[in-house]
């Protein structure tokens, strides 16, 4: 009962977040980039959240935040997810040399730190939204093969399964089948991956890698820091504490939704 | 397990708040004997303690090429003349003359300079020096205008250079660094000798510890300096991610890598003194000749029409600048032409000025085409700047040029545009002060004696002026200030109508110190050495009185 209500409320801030970032448009009073007003003006009327050193609308920018990091997160999640799906599938399926390859690929992934390899290639890579949410999806997808492909290893096993190969279902067959089963996983897992990217996204926006233009919230946070009296009166109050606490909310109710998947899933073994 | 998993939850947020903090945590803390060193005594040890770039190793070729780097062999090192807050004055040349053929300097030394390791500074030193930086090209100073280099006596030198040059005496006498013989003759690459021998020099202070790594130097007093012993007896330089935090903690007695607004919040809390002075620094817009679009006048008129440079400087500096002109010396130095053409910011007459070369948009996508290729470009810029770029991609967005932004830090800035690897970028350097020499940049020919330092060099196709490259050979042989300043201005004159590149603004420069520590503190003419806008002249560290 009360897991309901965690896992309730958690989906409730994320559809209200999701909502926000598909309708900032319509919601956000002014252009993000747009620098017409006068600078670092506190919360009022016409700001919400005040102005920041260039005399752009916090506001705006904390809304356009929504879409970017929430579509940067879902996309990262979806792709590196399905990959590390079909390779575990991959595993099960073909097993033998095809299985060793790709555990041993697998491995060297999962050994190297995903951030370290993240910020050196995002580093070298060009400075577009795209080229970083590429590398992002290229090095996060060993941990999801590796926990899957534990699991298809035993469904692999199941009656259906079994009848599936002996008619000689391809791959395809095979992961259809093993759907029912693996899904839970692979929802916590692309759960899961969706808060580790959008800390990625933060931690890169943060250190300076990737596009500068991009108003994501990691972006809002390192132009507050960079702003050299962010804590001398109460700047940092609207600037800087709005899209850490958006972020941490996120990942936040992100967490609250697996925790409660997790546990269902446990019950239905 | 379910509070397990409520304190996994709670370890995660802090483990991400950690790491969030941890970048975000100012390393203040200056390094070095800070405390406990101010003895009761008659003097106490007296340390300075400022915040500076790690500028690699400060030997003569090894230091970074940026004016910084060299102001810091500039402590180990002498030069024959130097620079204070009123002009030209003698340093290791007590006196000079210039014979008739205005082509012939002969300089007098003074007698009592030693270098470091006890043995005196001769002509012969001068000569080689001077032979030394010519057959080992340095960024900082070029010699191909100095034709032969005599020793006439062991404290006399005359240099005779190939045709007469107007900014000798400050712009290469006094940043050839007198180098001692007995060294460096054996040293066949100087860009690899970093061994203590290279840091022998004559000047007012030593090297006693230098941290590759860290970036720290630590500089001890020369004692036996001829001008006499500095007032200081350390001079410690470190990477400070906050100097203004740094200097309010007392980890430094002085800050000089300050944001305009902390410097003007620090002057007024009154704890410390503030100097604000013209930074002989200008930021600005490169174009890439290689394309055809940036050779036409039309299209970089347009772009300079189209940009708000006050709303810039207001905005992304913070108004720590002074907007730039169209000719684009400093309105503060004494060669700057008022009378030349001004493109105020207006974005209306920008747009009419593309329309009438015929550079529209005909696929109605917001976007201009130049002979049927969409006028989108990278701009290149240094990413601790992307405010400015973000305006200037806005403002040119406007007028139907899109932009997209390249971040990248100040060396790949630096070397992609020496290199011509760029179409756009926004970038800054100094050495933007004092004699005219510093318009060389813009001379496309070889004829041409002058030279900038090559940090400020752009590669690829050049903008190409011979009335511009003639006028620059003959005013550099111009000594006559009347004369000169005229050919000056007809120079700015023409950059201003043709805009080779497009001048935002010009950067002030602010220094805060703690006047219980050193004080003195001025601002060179023209900057230090080549218009290094800093206070950071070793002068102050002789001619300055200490306050505790």
């Amino acid at each position: 009962m009360k897991n309901a209500t965690v896992k309730k409320a958690a989906l409730l801030i994320l559809l209200i977040m999701m909502v926000m970032g598909i309708a900032y448009p319509t919601l956000a009073p002014f252009q993000p980039d747009d620098f017409s007003s006068p600078a670092l003006l506190p919360p009022g009327g016409k700001h919400l959240l005040g102005t920041n050193k260039m005399g752009q609308d916090i506001f705006s920018a904390l809304l356009a935040g929504f879409r970017v990091t929430i579509s940067i997160a879902l996309i990262v999640s979806f792709c590196s997810t399905l990959i590390g799906t079909v390779l575990a599938i991959s595993c099960a399926f073909y097993r033998r040399w095809m299985d060793r390859f790709i555990m041993s690929v697998t491995e060297i992934f999962i050994i190297v730190p995903e951030i370290i390899v993240i910020m050196l290639f995002a580093a070298f890579a060009g400075p577009r939204v795209a080229d970083v949410v590429m590398v992002m999806i290229f090095f996060s997808w060993s941990r999801i093969t590796r926990i899957l492909r534990g699991k298809a290893m035993v469904i692999i096993n199941q009656d259906t399964l079994q009848y599936t190969l002996l008619l000689k279902g391809n791959l395809f067959d095979v992961g259809r089948k093993m759907w029912p089963y693996l899904y839970p996983a692979v929802a916590t897992l692309f759960i899961q991956q969706c808060g580790r990217a959008a800390v990625y996204e933060a931690t890169l926006s943060f250190l300076g890698i990737g596009d500068p233009a991009l108003k994501s919230w990691g972006r809002t946070i390192k132009a507050a820091l960079d702003y050299e009296g962010i804590f001398w009166g109460h700047t940092y109050l609207w600037w800087l504490l709005p899209p850490i606490l958006c972020l941490i909310l996120f990942v936040l109710a992100l967490a609250l939704l697996t925790f409660d998947f997790d546990e269902s899933g446990e019950r239905s073994d | 397990m379910r509070k397990r998993r409520l304190l996994l939850l709670f370890s995660f947020f802090l483990l991400f708040m950690l790491v969030l903090g941890g970048c975000a945590e100012p390393k203040t803390t200056a390094p070095g004997p800070a405390e406990g060193s101010s003895g009761d005594d008659t003097r106490g040890e007296r340390v300075l303690r400022l915040d500076e770039q790690n500028l690699g190793f400060p030997s003569v070729y090894t230091v970074s090429s940026r004016g910084r780097g060299y102001l810091l062999t500039s402590f180990l090192f002498d030069t024959l003349t130097w620079k204070d807050e009123k002009g030209l004055v003698p340093l290791l040349a007590e006196r000079w003359e210039l014979a008739d053929d205005a082509k012939t300097w002969t300089f007098y030394l003074v007698k009592d300079a030693f270098f470091s390791d006890g043995i005196p500074v001769t002509a012969e030193d001068v000569k080689f020096s001077f032979e030394y930086m010519q057959e080992h090209p340095h960024p900082w100073v070029s010699l191909n205008m100095v034709k032969n280099v005599e020793v006439v006596d062991d404290h006399t030198v005359k240099v005779e250079l190939l045709d007469t040059y107007a900014p000798f005496l400050s712009e290469i006498a006094g940043n050839v660094p007198v180098m001692p013989r007995h060294i460096w003759q054996d040293v066949a690459d100087p860009s690899q000798f970093n061994t203590p021998e290279s840091v022998i020099g004559s000047g007012p202070f030593t090297l006693e510890h230098f941290d590759p790594t860290a970036g720290t130097y630590i500089f001890a007093a020369n004692a036996n300096y001829f001008l006499g012993a500095p007032v200081i007896d350390k001079l410690i330089f470190s990477e400070v991610n906050d100097p203004a935090q740094a200097l309010a903690d007392g980890d430094l007695d002085a800050a000089q890598h300050l944001g305009y607004g902390e410097a003007m919040r620090l002057k007024s809390e009154g704890r410390f003194n503030v100097m604000e002075g013209p930074g002989f620094w200008v930021y600005r817009m490169y174009f890439n000749f290689d394309l055809p679009e940036f050779k036409e006048e039309s299209v970089r008129k347009a772009f300079y029409y189209a940009i708000n440079r006050d709303e810039i400087v207001e905005k992304a500096v913070g108004s720590g600048a002074d907007p730039g002109n169209a000719g684009h010396i400093h309105p503060d130095s004494e060669w700057y032409y008022p009378q030349v053409k001004e493109y105020d910011f207006d974005p209306d007459l920008a747009g009419t000025l593309l329309d009438e070369a015929g550079i529209v948009d005909k696929n109605g996508d917001g976007i201009r085409e130049f002979n049927g290729k969409a006028m989108q470009y990278e701009l290149l810029v240094v990413s601790d700047r992307v405010n400015e770029a973000e305006m200037v991609k806005s403002y040119l967005g406007d007028l139907g040029v899109a932009l997209e932004i390249k971040a990248l830090d100040q060396k790949s800035v630096d070397s992609l545009i020496k290199e011509g690897k760029f179409t756009l970028a926004l970038n800054g350097h100094g050495s933007f002060g004092g004699d005219p020499v510093l318009l060389a940049r813009f001379v496309s020919d070889e004829r041409s004696l002058g030279s900038t330092p090559s940090v400020t060099a752009q590669g690829g196709g050049q903008w190409v002026n011979e009335e511009f490259n003639d006028l620059f050979a003959r005013q550099m042989k111009e000594m006559d200030y009347e004369k000169r300043y005229k050919q000056v201005a007809r120079l700015q004159e023409i950059i201003a109508e043709e805009l080779p590149t497009l001048t935002l603004y010009y950067r002030k420069i602010t220094f805060a110190y703690n006047p219980e520590a050193l004080n003195g503190w001025f601002f060179t003419k023209d900057g230090v050495a080549r218009a290094v806008p800093t206070v950071q002249n070793k002068l102050v560290y002789i001619r300055g009185t200490w306050g505790r």
